[in-house]
């Protein structure tokens, strides 16, 4: 993935890939993993959250490296790309922007994917 | 060891949410599983319990994956290790493999390709607990039948057994005639893939437009000529070992959907947008330098490093040693049987003569001159004046132009056509029956035959003829030549 345009393009959630893992594990495993992924997104969003107002590059890339396969498990394909571009940063380009805009895709997603797993729950 | 119905498989992975996916998937496939988040707490589980897989990332918060796969190593019996890495780590894995591990797989990676390795791990691991049961002494080097006693095959030998009990691509590199293709198929009967097939593949024999079809297969319809679907040799090879010969010679843009599908283990045929998936171990060889050709751009680099997780370098027949004369008792014991002759050695002179000869053709050569000789002589010993005729030429000018230096490279003047029979020793043409065929077309026929029953599939008829595809296009290209 080379630019936000590409990663605006890609789907916050992949339906096919939810589809596939919640038929393959069945609902209730299903429902556990979304609820662990959310948890681990929160996490890292706080940690992300914290290394940009440090300008911790070595955190942010700790984070990113979790992120980009972690999300792409899970569908979440915006956030994996973003995660993906940052991580490719190197610590002398502006990886504070790029990270900014990763936190609120991370945002993003997590709405989007409270809003799914409360939709099995009902 | 754990050794109930359901085997182990300890996942460790610092993403809680990817480790407790990889976990489900494992146990929904039957697998008992358990996940660990950083290096330290995987140790103490591994000391208390030795699972049978260990599922490994190599970045942990705490200490490298690499860390865990040598302490597992180092136990008595050991838990296969499969490597789970991102394209940034890919170097770390090929060290990984080189350390003793099983196989990689890069993320993200779909549920198949973690279970198919799981289970073939698996597979492996229970295929050498019954070799340690039945055969105490027994390696899986005494399984690949290679004749060698020489410093340089030893380390050679050392590799194969590391190489047989993993799942790692294999890089054979060595002049023709060297065995490259008898190492790879060493290594697959020593591997857990025995029973499946071994499908060899000579990249510089295959037309470069037919290439991707003869790989990857097509569907009906997806060129003119295509009047029915075809396996290709990644989907004929699923469960196998796939050969792949002068690897070398393959173009940039199909080295580019080979990359692609070692790193992701799935394809599409020609013509058709279905993704397939094909688990199959890489083992390639080339007589050329892999390195330099990287270097001349020829070959892409990170697939160069995706196949040379182990490389393995076969040493020219010159630089054996006593490794001739070993190689040449074997192959004359065998050609005598099959001939229904009575040789028994060979001369001192000889001996002599084939000791000093730089063999350009290495044991391809060796195996031509002697069945040459023991198709057309009859005796007990083979005597110097059996050799062909031109045999021994280059023995001459090899030695009057650099007599101190016996191991430098031939000359390529001094590749001589061993196949050539002394005149006057054999029947000409003109004096042979009506009825007889000469040899050579009975075996084209009999391989256009199988070729055109499998609709022209060459590996899958290589496989029913039982020989290797590359034998098929290399008579192909010898008919198409001559």
């Amino acid at each position: 993935m080379s630019d936000a345009t590409e990663i605006t393009a890609c789907p916050i959630m992949q339906q096919g890939t939810l589809n596939t893992l919640k038929s393959d594990l069945g609902t209730d495993t299903y429902q556990h993993l979304l609820s662990l992924f959310e948890q681990e997104l929160t996490q890292l969003h706080a940690k992300l959250f914290i290394a940009v107002e440090q300008q911790q590059f070595q955190d942010i890339n700790n984070a990113t490296h979790i992120l980009k396969n972690t999300a792409a498990l899970y569908g979440a394909e915006r956030l994996s790309a973003s995660a993906s571009l940052v991580y490719q940063l190197k610590s002398n380009q502006s990886y504070i922007a790029q990270t900014q805009q990763l936190i609120d895709i991370i945002n993003d997603t997590l709405t989007e994917y409270k809003a799914h797993i409360n939709s099995i729950a009902e | 060891m754990n050794t109930t119905q359901k085997p182990l498989v300890y996942v460790v992975e610092d993403s809680l949410s990817s480790g407790a996916l990889y976990c489900s998937q494992l146990k929904n496939a039957g697998f008992e599983t358990e996940h660990f988040v950083d290096g330290y707490s995987a140790l103490v589980a591994i000391k208390a319990k030795m699972p049978a897989v260990l599922v490994q990332d190599v970045c942990l918060p705490d200490i490298s994956g690499l860390e865990v796969l040598k302490y597992v190593n180092k136990q008595e019996v050991a838990a296969k290790v499969i490597i789970i890495t991102s394209n940034s780590s890919i170097d770390v894995a090929v060290d990984a493999m080189r350390l003793g591990g099983y196989d990689f797989i890069e993320k993200p990676f779909t549920s198949e390709r973690l279970i198919t390795s799981v289970s073939n791990a698996i597979k492996q691991q229970n295929q050498d607990l019954k070799t340690v049961e039945v055969e105490p002494e027994a390696t899986a080097l005494d399984r690949i039948n290679f004749i060698g006693e020489s410093l340089s095959m030893h380390t050679v030998f050392r590799l194969l057994e590391s190489a047989a009990r993993s799942k790692a691509s294999v890089f054979v590199t060595g002049e023709s005639g060297t065995g490259k293709e008898v190492c790879a198929l060493g290594l697959h009967q020593a591997s857990a893939r025995e029973q499946g097939p071994f499908i060899a593949i000579n990249c510089a024999a295959i037309p470069a437009e037919l290439f991707e079809s003869e790989f990857f297969g097509h569907v009906k319809g997806a060129f003119s000529g295509a009047l029915t679907d075809r396996k290709g040799a990644v989907e004929v090879a699923n469960g196998g070992t796939l050969f792949l010969d002068e690897i070398c010679e393959m173009q940039l843009n199909l080295q580019a959907k080979l990359l692609r599908f070692l790193q992701t283990g799935t394809f599409c045929k020609v013509g058709s947008s279905e993704v397939l998936q094909s688990d199959v171990r890489i083992v390639c060889a080339t007589n050329r330098n892999p390195a330099e050709e990287v270097g001349e751009g020829r070959f892409r680099e990170d697939l160069y490093y995706r196949l040379n997780v182990i490389p393995v370098v076969l040493p020219p027949l010159r630089d054996r040693g006593e490794d001739i004369l070993l190689l040449a008792n074997h192959i004359l014991t065998s050609k005598t049987t099959e001939n229904n002759k009575k040789f028994e050695n060979f001369s001192n002179e000889v001996k002599q003569i084939f000791m000093q000869y730089d063999w350009p053709g290495n044991i391809r050569e060796l195996q031509n001159v002697i069945e040459n000789i023991v198709v057309i002589y009859d005796g007990q010993s083979v005597q110097s004046d059996m050799l062909p005729n031109n045999f021994g030429h280059s023995v001459v000018n090899h030695y009057q132009y650099s007599p101190q230096s016996p191991m430098t490279q031939p000359k390529a003047s001094a590749v001589s056509n061993t196949l050539v029979t002394p005149q006057g020793s054999m029947p000409t043409q003109s004096t042979a029956p009506n009825n007889i065929i000469q040899l050579w077309i009975v075996e084209k026929n009999a391989i256009e035959d199988a070729i055109s029953q499998c609709d022209g599939n060459i590996p899958l008829a290589a496989a029913y003829l039982g020989i290797s595809a590359s034998t098929i296009y290399r008579k192909m290209k010898s008919w198409a030549e001559s």
